[in-house]
């Protein structure tokens, strides 16, 4: 009876121990299943966040890119990504919805960002700035209406198709000059409106005489240097050369040539886009008889003998700018809002969403 | 005789076994109460901290630009900051504070944290004995003044939390170390919305 007793004691002792260790190792679990659950939910949230980050990287290649990702695989997680057009704060926004999973944990990381406004430098006076008389014969036209980056008319949006510090710019030839004043256009024509031809001009503060200052100066960020060290970086297409035969086509970015002292930039192949600077510390080159279709802004020290297609605006540097006629041959020059403010597009916050929220 | 002698000797072996069986268990009772203590200690601190966490993160959402900052006042046990934190349009202000004052709670290590949201305070009571908020700038230097003058500097932030059961537990083999089971949770947070 005393042994039977002591057996079933022990076997009770046995059952309560098992049931306790079994307790044991299940909190034992739990403690590891929480820091891992909690290992888990921040991974997953970093994975959301990339989402979101590659997302912003893909809208600075394409801005109406909406497609998204979906199950794409980042750091051993999963990540889809939605995007949409919104309304945030009253600012018309890109929202992204980026949804990240990691070992059963998910977290969801949300951005909202806009585009910045395209931005015009506030030297472009005119189709053609000028620190100094000129003139333009043969059978060039300079036609300060707005057009779009096709050259396809847009109404009543241009502006001076010559506007000069200097008391004269002559027409002659075939030559014609248009514009818009006061919201209204004005047909290129041989005896031009005098209205699109703004003489004796003033520019506040100066009138400015390299490329940083005509981009706005150092209060918008173009210290001295910038433009030539943005041309240097590549980006965009970006090119600085001190020979002109070393250029690549088309022109994309910022196009630095920096010629010695009175060079001239002759036979130019301007095709391509951007902002096209010719320049040197002098501010005594050229560029001459220029070829091609150029969309965009060119600041100059001196332009000569203008052939070809400019879409944009041009702005002379040099303050010998009357040495030679801008124009003589078959060119036609027309001031496009569109071609200036895509060329300045990549200066402003590169091509990337400005993120203003993130929810997450 | 040698038959009430075999009985002697088996009782006295039963006896040890028993002891030693008993012991055993009450040493596994022991390690089963500290796990359990260990778990609902982590599993407080860990949601405290998320929960501190969600909020810290949501910092600067929907504060307007020209507030002086989205950080009102920073230093190592306290941080009021600003954003719309319950997502409903309108700029919330949160407060969190160590108080480290005594507590009624049977761990006297123990203390409270202190949670205030636009005026309205709220206690967590998760045994946390040390709280410490560590301030970064823009380029990752850490910011020693304290309290944190210039709160727009403040660019992300570290919280250090040292939590321990609200009941008192003295394990065997932890004696020397901690009072009760101990939990500790670190995390660096740079909120997207702090610019």
């Amino acid at each position: 009876m005393t042994g039977r007793a002591i057996i079933i004691v022990v076997v009770g002792i046995i059952i309560v121990a098992g049931i306790t260790l079994y307790n044991v190792e299940a909190a034992s679990t739990r403690i590891v299943t929480n820091v891992n659950d909690h290992f888990s939910k921040q991974i997953a949230l970093n994975i959301a966040e990339s989402g979101v980050n590659m997302a912003i990287t893909q809208l600075g290649v394409n801005r109406t890119w909406r497609t998204g990702y979906t199950s794409l695989t980042l750091l051993n997680g999963v990540a889809s990504v939605s995007l949409y057009d919104t309304t945030f704060q009253g600012i018309g926004c890109v929202g992204i919805r980026s949804t990240a999973m990691f070992n059963k944990q998910t977290a969801t990381s949300n951005a909202f960002g806009y585009f910045p406004p395209k931005w015009k430098p506030i030297s472009v006076k005119g189709l053609i700035t000028l620190p100094a008389s000129n003139s333009i014969n043969g059978n060039i036209t300079l036609d300060g209406r707005d057009h779009d980056i096709y050259g396809n008319l847009v109404s009543n949006s241009g502006t001076y198709g010559v506007w000069t510090t200097a008391s004269s710019f002559t027409v002659s030839g075939s030559a014609k000059v248009g514009g818009t004043f006061k919201g209204i256009d004005y047909v290129p024509a041989n005896i031009p409106y005098d209205s699109v031809i703004a003489l004796n001009q003033t520019y506040a503060g100066g009138y400015p005489n390299t490329p940083d200052s005509a981009l706005g100066g150092a209060s918008v960020g173009f210290t001295e240097g910038m433009a030539k060290s943005i041309a240097m970086s590549g980006v965009g297409g970006s090119q600085y050369v001190t020979d002109p035969s070393k250029l690549r086509y088309p022109l994309s970015g910022i196009t630095y040539l920096e010629l010695p002292s009175g060079a001239s930039w002759n036979s130019a192949t301007f095709t391509g886009q951007g902002i096209l600077i010719v320049h040197n510390a002098s501010k005594n080159s050229h560029i001459s008889n220029v070829q091609g279709t150029f969309a965009g802004l060119i600041l100059a020290d001196n332009i000569d003998h203008l052939h070809g297609t400019v879409i944009g605006a041009i702005i002379s540097l040099g303050a010998s700018a009357g040495a030679n006629v801008i124009g003589n041959g078959n060119a036609s020059i027309l001031y496009s809002n569109q071609a200036i403010t895509n060329s300045t597009g990549f200066l402003v916050n590169g091509n990337h969403l400005k993120v203003i929220a993130w929810w997450e | 005789m040698s038959g009430i002698l075999d009985v002697i000797c088996s009782l006295v072996i039963s006896g040890i076994v028993l002891v030693m069986i008993v012991t055993f268990n009450g040493t596994i009772a022991e390690h089963a109460g500290a796990q359990t203590v260990r778990v609902v200690t982590q599993t407080n601190l860990t949601t405290a901290c998320d929960m501190m966490e969600f909020e810290l993160r949501k910092m600067g959402y929907l504060v307007p630009l020209g507030y002086d900052s989205v950080i009102t006042y920073a230093d190592s046990t306290k941080i009021t900051f600003k954003g719309d934190i319950d997502h409903n349009g309108s700029v919330d202000l949160v407060t969190y504070a160590f108080d480290p004052s005594i507590t009624s709670n049977a761990n006297k290590r123990t203390h409270l944290l202190r949670r205030t949201f636009n005026g309205s305070q709220q206690i967590i009571n998760v045994g946390i004995i040390k709280l410490k908020i560590t301030y970064y700038d823009s380029i990752g230097t850490q910011i020693t003044q304290n309290p944190v003058t210039s709160t727009k500097r403040i660019k992300s932030l570290r919280l250090s939390v040292n939590g321990e059961s609200t009941v008192p537990f003295i394990s065997s083999d932890e004696k020397y170390l901690k009072f009760s089971p101990g939990v500790y949770w670190e995390r660096t947070i740079k909120p997207q919305n702090l610019n």
